[in-house]
């Protein structure tokens, strides 16, 4: 069957609203805008600028917009699924990931481990036909262990950086929403740090 | 003003909404997978189950 990659990035957007909403509804705005730019932006201009870098993979035929559209709406969405099932495992009565000692690196990374879960279901099953590895892997299903590694550090970096800038309760709006943006480049930085090191060790072991 | 974010995930609402999204994020991927022609590796997505289990339990011990 032919992707319907119409379909699927109509699907990405709509399915982040309802993401957005409660997130909005939980929060607030300034922490809704903090997380649009801290798991979608954060994860779309990451992989804009490594496309220029490495090219591990592609969305046959699409453009460079709806690549960056793709992943923004889809990274809100996944990211937000993932990051309140992690809460609501680890969180005490009465407690959540703002409040609860020690929930501010934990949280983000049993959200790292569910996503990463999650895509060893998506990625063998859907990049045949929606996106195509440069990189051929060895041992699972012929993905690259280098893009679990990937989702791993993105996943946990993301909601590690807006639970560190939101449980400030007593910053404005704007203060919020400027450190946000001010995030992205330490974010960038340690992203790919980590995912350099985890590669490491992955190939260290002979493994792809 | 939105404070009470705590409180509002032991609402209703604060713990049934993460269950349908991740649940509904799920669904669109099996849909896609099939779509795809894929049906072969839709067991695949039984990685993503423990997640919800345990989401689902921990929510239940806090309400009992």
């Amino acid at each position: 069957m032919t992707p319907d990659f119409t379909m699927v990035l109509l699907g990405g957007i709509l399915f982040a609203l309802p993401v957005l909403a409660f997130v909005w509804w939980r929060f607030g705005g300034a922490d809704t805008f903090v997380f649009i730019i801290v798991s979608g932006g954060f994860t779309a201009i990451m992989d804009l600028i490594s496309s220029f870098v490495v090219r591990n993979y592609e969305y046959p035929g699409q453009s460079m917009l709806w690549v960056f559209t793709f992943i923004l709406f889809g990274w809100i969405g996944m990211c937000g699924t993932c990051l309140f099932v992690a809460e609501g495992i680890l969180a005490r009565p009465g407690q959540d990931m703002l409040t609860q000692p020690r929930l501010w690196w934990q949280v983000p990374v049993l959200t790292g481990v569910i996503a990463v879960a999650m895509d060893l279901f998506i990625d063998p099953a859907v990049a045949s036909g929606y996106w195509v590895w440069f990189v051929e892997g060895t041992v699972y299903y012929g993905i690259p262990l280098l893009n679990f590694v990937g989702w791993f550090v993105l996943m946990c970096l993301a909601p590690l950086a807006w639970i560190l800038i939101v449980r400030h309760r007593e910053w404005s709006p704007w203060r919020k929403g400027l450190i946000s943006v001010g995030a992205l480049v330490p974010l960038s930085i340690a992203a790919v740090v980590l995912s350099v090191v985890l590669n490491g060790v992955i190939a260290a072991l002979g493994l792809q | 003003m939105h404070d009470d974010h705590a409180s509002k995930r032991e609402t209703l609402l604060g713990r049934r909404v993460p269950v349908a999204l991740y649940s509904v994020n799920l669904l669109l991927w099996i849909i896609t997978a099939t779509e795809a022609g894929r049906g072969d590796l839709l067991w695949l997505a039984l990685f993503a189950v423990p997640a919800l289990g345990l989401y689902l339990w921990r929510s239940h011990r806090t309400v009992a």
